[in-house]
């Protein structure tokens, strides 16, 4: 009999007293969170986007916003110690803080962010309207699932031309990612605490901004999909660590006098699920459907999901060995049959970039290190919190270690994506990218370095999980828009391109000072884009206007594209001012007619001279 | 007991499978019907992230409620982009056909998935009809 029931029998007056009294703190700490919400929206729906200077959100944002986040972050730690554990507030309170963080620049921003969601768009666009793939134009046409979905969906929703939805998706996106994450985190601890936490902190740290409409976006679902599945239905039962490993561990509790357990379990038994033959035959077709969409939309995810797997399958963590070959084949099925352009023209340069470690930290870490000084603030910013992440982490897989549980699941799938080192740069981007991968495992770990263990949550431990979570909003707020500035769209850039839409003809070419500029969107199937970072850099008219000409088939004009949102990424990544921008687009304006100009973006057309 | 048991099981079965095929049926009318009704697109967009992989994890007879949750958007997701892409490949480009043929999966899922029929689910099947014919019209 419960004790709600034990208070039922004492006095009418005295169960009124006390069902208020169990209601009334989760109701408070819901009308907290609403009211962080609130207060939130209204503090950044009234922030000016175009005050921001070169250290991107946390240059415009007051104090009161942080406070906001922090009472929301109270209302979370404070629910995680009600007994019994209330899941809808607790569910509720994670999904506010999502749309709080990633849904911030939707509130005071314009137009969609980042040009990238655009492009995206636009390919899929180009798909619907003309029925084909474009491979040769752009190599992502060769993993072409993610924009036939895209282009499928909003035609036949009847979405097309409007970019509104872009700012929503990565509230959407990581919403969804937190519904296989539950079922990963409860498949390895018993203790609800630990799991709602580690749920928590995964919102906190995603900060790599790759949840954006994006194959990859979507392929991070897939993966956390698959890895649900085998971590709650083909996980191999809890074991006891093998000798060498548990000599290892006496040698530290005698020589180094830290008390280890003299018991170590390897994945105590969380949550899992024992389904029967039939649902086991229908998981594994779960797992192929996948993981088959994966493979079709994503260059890189796939390699992650099979390092996991394989790293699960060498270590006896999953009894379904057989997913291995199953997707090796489908790999290099695609890569052999599918995605023959891409590796005609790169294969020979991707063969040289394999294990060519010392070029990926030059391109992943130093040339990102430049720039202006508030961006190397904030990529030295970046660097730090996913640092203190790994760090964390690595406390927290000790803790669990020291009372007892050895999660060798988990730490096999955060230590695989770093596997992905030895193939290729990725253009700079692999360690994103490996953060990215591991971090829904890593998360896990962060959480258990303040919840090794199922002891009652004392009152020091809930002020670190606060402390611990105020800092990483903030972090959080640092990272992921410190390069805002520039991921910024305006109206009136978007207004600018519109109008360029219908100015030029097919075939003639749309010029860019550098990629940071959604000219793709629009009738992407249409035009060709000419991108000439380095002649503008450099500050010469002539070069550049000579790259044009080059550039530009007899026939055909083209048209260059001046935009805040340029100016903004030349600050932020060559460090150059306002003055040199300027001087730079005068020399142009001075040698190419004006064709349409408005606040944020100026158009010049270069015409072939008569012959 | 037992008896009762296992009939409120085929209850339970067969009324997910019903309301599958009903939403199915609905979704198919409305999206050749209101054309130019707002909620239409909500409605097809939810059908398309919902449905499919909803029929998936029916077929696949995952009883663990956490698992079914967190597996319907991503299997919908996969069903559709593999729908759409299979199409583009074959040369078919047809956002209508590839609707009509993820509405297909989703109720072949349903049907197949159904333990013990009764005469309810082949009549609501019929009931398709209809509405597959108007699509059709429109490919």
């Amino acid at each position: 009999m419960s004790s709600r029931d034990g208070v039922l029998r004492t006095s009418a007056a005295g169960e009124a007293i006390r069902v208020h009294a169990t209601l009334a703190v989760p109701l408070a700490l819901a009308a907290a969170t609403l009211g962080g919400l609130v207060a939130w929206i209204l503090i950044v729906s009234g922030l000016d986007g175009r005050a921001m200077d070169d250290r991107g959100l946390i240059s415009i944002l007051p104090p009161a916003a942080y406070l906001a986040l922090a009472v929301n972050a109270t209302a979370f730690v404070l629910s995680l110690r009600l007994r019994p554990m209330p899941v809808p507030l607790l569910a509720g309170e994670l999904l506010v803080m999502v749309l709080m963080l990633y849904g911030a620049p939707g509130f005071f921003e314009e137009m969609p962010r980042f040009v990238t969601a655009w492009l995206h768009t636009g390919f899929a666009d180009a798909i619907d309207t003309t029925g084909q793939l474009h491979p040769l134009r752009d190599a992502r046409f060769d993993w072409p699932a993610f924009f036939t979905l895209a282009a499928f969906v909003r035609s036949v929703a009847g979405v097309t031309g409007s970019p509104d939805f872009l700012t929503w998706v990565p509230v959407v996106q990581v919403s969804l990612y937190l519904g296989p994450l539950y079922v990963i985190y409860r498949s390895m601890t018993a203790d609800a605490r630990l799991v709602w936490f580690a749920l928590w902190v995964f919102v906190l740290t995603n900060w790599v901004g790759q949840d954006y409409f994006s194959p990859q976006g979507l392929n991070v679902l897939l993966m956390l999909a698959v890895f649900a599945i085998l971590l709650s239905a083909f996980r191999s039962d809890p074991a006891r660590v093998p000798g060498r490993l548990s000599a290892v561990a006496g040698w530290i509790r005698r020589r180094l006098r830290i008390p280890l357990p003299r018991d170590i379990v390897i994945d105590p038994s969380g949550g899992g699920t024992s389904p029967s033959a039939r649902t086991r035959i229908g998981l594994m077709a779960a797992v192929v459907l996948l993981v088959g969409t994966s493979v079709a939309s994503h260059q890189l995810t796939p390699f992650a999901i099979v390092g996991g797997v394989i790293g699960l399958v060498v270590f006896r963590r999953m009894t379904m060995s057989g997913a291995v070959p199953i997707m090796v084949v489908l790999i290099v099925s695609w890569l052999m049959f599918m995605a023959t352009t891409f590796l005609t023209g790169h294969l020979a340069g991707l063969l040289e970039e394999v294990g060519r470690t010392e070029q990926l930290a030059s391109s992943a870490v130093g040339d990102r290190l430049g720039g202006s000084p508030g961006h190397r603030f904030i990529v030295q910013g970046r660097l730090l919190f996913t640092g203190a992440v790994w760090l964390f982490a690595l406390v927290g897989g000790l803790r669990r270690i020291a009372s007892g549980r050895f999660d060798l699941s988990m730490a096999i799938l955060a230590a695989a994506p770093f596997g992905l080192i030895l193939l290729q740069s990725y253009g700079g981007e692999i360690l994103l990218r490996i953060f990215l991968f591991s971090l829904p495992f890593m998360a896990f770990f962060v959480a258990a370095a303040f919840l090794p263990s199922s002891r009652p949550t004392s009152w020091g431990v809930s002020l670190a999980l606060l402390v611990v979570s105020v800092a990483l909003a903030g972090g959080f707020v640092l990272a992921r828009y410190g390069n805002e500035k520039a991921d910024m769209v305006t109206a009136a850039e978007y207004e600018a391109l519109a109008e360029l839409a219908v100015i030029a003809e097919p075939g003639d070419r749309i010029v860019s000072v550098n990629h940071n500029v959604p000219t793709d969107y629009f009738e992407w199937e249409e035009h060709r884009f000419v991108s000439l970072p380095n002649e503008f850099a450099l500050g010469d008219a002539a070069d550049v206007i000579g790259e044009v000409e080059a550039a530009t088939p007899e026939g055909n004009d083209a048209y260059i594209v001046l935009t805040r949102a340029q100016q903004a990424y030349a600050e932020l990544f060559w460090n150059l001012t306002d003055d040199e921008w300027t001087q730079r687009a005068a020399a142009l304006e001075a040698e190419l007619p004006l064709v349409y100009r408005n606040e944020d973006a100026t158009i010049l057309r270069w015409s072939a001279p008569p012959a | 007991m037992e008896r009762a048991a296992r009939m409120m099981a085929n209850v339970r079965w067969n009324e997910v499978a019903l309301a599958t095929i009903i939403a199915t049926a609905a979704v198919l009318t409305f999206a050749v019907v209101a054309d130019n009704l707002p909620l239409r697109e909500i409605v097809i967009l939810a059908y398309l992230a919902v449905g499919p992989g909803a029929a998936v994890v029916w077929l696949a007879g995952i009883d663990d409620r956490a698992l079914q949750l967190s597996l319907v958007v991503p299997l919908s997701l996969a069903v559709d982009a593999l729908v759409a892409t299979g199409l583009l490949y074959a040369g078919i480009w047809s956002p209508t056909l590839a609707f009509a043929v993820v509405a297909a999966i989703t109720l072949a899922s349903v049907l197949l998935g159904v333990r013990e029929r009764t005469a309810v689910v082949p009549l609501v099947a019929l009931a398709l009809l209809p509405p597959i014919v108007l699509l059709m019209g429109q490919l």
